[in-house]
């Protein structure tokens, strides 16, 4: 107790100050309204750190129960915007085919302008693939004009080239016998050499030909690569149609005489899809209005 | 001791009737008018005791707090605390001259100042402290030490003669 009392004797001084500082922090806390520390304050500061972690617990359940609902909600919209996706997948596709389609439309309506005949273009709407392509069938009849063994063409590679002829005439779809049809024999000329032959369908090879004929001294350094048209002979194709480029030159097996030649056709069968119908009547027409093309080489 | 505490209460009556007066206002320079208070509260601490300078310190602010409807205890600590560190140059050194004084009062007004500027931050308005920073606190540290330097000399004469007794 004497080691107390003395204690206190000795900071006399200290331990008034510390009072009278308490006694004024205390006064300063209880009794400013406007003070930016009251009691409540600091009663806060002191419970301020357990807030803090009950608050990061509490939050650290209540984001992982969020993430998993987000999670679930994401996943949502992940297949939506899957589905959206594919959607615009088949647009874009959609987008091309007829970007493809009017391609074509207008270079068969270019075609249409730069003939001499009047013209129907018709869309492929069946074909034969197993067959080569023999037969292709038309959207358009004879409701439309069309008659039997009208020369059918087409345009490829900025040409006017020769697909084969109506076969047969309905109302509303007509049949064209392609050039690949073995019952298909067209007059034709070598436009290098002016030399007429006979293209004789085949259809061994897709959109190759044989062309019959050639007289034996055009051998095959000379009419490699040479354009074949058609030549105007026949009663039913005007002169000057593109049919194809000559590809090899062989013997004739048939006749001693001749060579033959495999013509690679220029139209793609397998893959035309529209078509021009020439209305032509071979009884009246005169086929010399149209003329050959300059050779054209490699 | 008695008659000190008397004479003290009643310059302490007078300094704060002064100050919240308009009497006082007559004196004031740019609105800001000297510490009295912390004028008498050094120099108690000084030539009478820190003890006593401590006490009158914290009577003397509460009295200014509560007159003039401030943070009741924010005075009362600010001189309590001023009071309190007069005891650092006793017996050390005899401020017997007006260069000593100057440098005292320095001392304990830039330690009146800190405690200020800590109680404020905490318990003052930033605006409020912010104007006694800019505009108040150095006028009135040339104003009350012009003030206190003929109160220093009162005190010293008035002390030396005590002792000399």
């Amino acid at each position: 107790m004497s080691r107390f009392s003395g204690f206190v004797a000795k900071r006399r001084r200290g331990i008034t100050y510390i009072i009278i500082a308490i006694v004024c922090v205390l006064l300063m806390l209880f009794t400013n309204k406007g003070a930016v520390v009251t009691g409540k304050k600091i009663i806060f500061s002191f419970a301020y750190p357990f807030q803090v972690t009950f608050s990061s617990i509490g939050k650290f359940f209540g984001n992982t129960v969020n993430s998993i609902s987000r999670l679930k909600k994401m996943e949502q919209e992940f297949k939506q915007t899957q589905t959206e996706l594919e959607q615009y997948k088949k647009v874009i596709i959609d987008f091309n085919e007829l970007n493809n389609e009017i391609t074509s439309l207008r270079k068969l309506l270019d075609l249409s302008q730069s003939m001499d005949y009047e013209l129907v273009a018709c869309e492929v709407v069946g074909r034969d693939p197993a067959r080569m392509n023999e037969t292709l069938i038309i959207n358009k009849g004879t409701v439309k004009g069309i008659k039997e063994n009208m020369p059918v063409i087409s345009y490829a590679g900025g040409k006017k080239t020769l697909i084969g002829k109506i076969s047969e005439a309905t109302p509303f779809a007509s049949k064209v016998m392609t050039l690949n049809n073995p019952q298909m024999s067209i007059g034709a000329v070598i436009v290098k050499n002016r030399v007429n032959c006979l293209v004789k369908g085949d259809n061994d090879y897709n959109s190759v030909v044989t062309l019959q004929y050639i007289p034996k001294e055009y051998t095959e350094d000379e009419i490699m690569d040479a354009f074949v048209y058609t030549s105007g002979d026949s009663l039913i194709f005007p002169k000057g149609l593109e049919i194809g480029r000559i590809t090899g030159v062989r013997q004739s097996e048939r006749f001693e005489n001749f060579n033959e030649a495999t013509v690679r056709l220029t139209a793609e069968l397998a893959k035309v899809e529209y078509l021009l119908v020439l209305k032509t009547d071979y009884r009246k027409d005169d086929f010399k209005l149209m003329d050959f093309p300059e050779d054209t080489k490699k | 001791m008695i008659k000190k505490i008397i004479i003290n209460a009643l310059c302490l009556l007078a300094i704060v009737t002064l100050q919240y007066t308009n009497v006082i206002q007559f004196i004031a320079f740019k609105e800001v008018v000297p510490d009295i208070l912390f004028i008498l509260v050094m120099l108690n601490g000084i030539f009478i005791d820190p003890m006593f300078a401590m006490i009158f310190g914290t009577a003397g602010g509460i009295l200014f707090d509560v007159m003039g409807g401030g943070i009741v205890g924010f005075n009362g600590l600010i001189y309590a605390t001023v009071g309190y560190l007069t005891f650092l140059p006793q017996k050390r050194i005899d401020i017997d001259n007006t260069i000593l004084h100057i440098l005292a009062f320095i001392l304990y007004f830039i330690i009146k100042a800190s405690v200020y500027l800590i109680l404020g931050s905490i318990f003052l308005e930033k605006a409020e402290l912010g104007d006694y920073l800019k505009n108040r606190m150095l006028i009135e540290a040339v104003y009350t030490l012009l003030l206190s330097i003929p109160i220093f000399h009162i005190y010293h004469k008035v002390c030396s003669r005590k002792n000399s007794f």
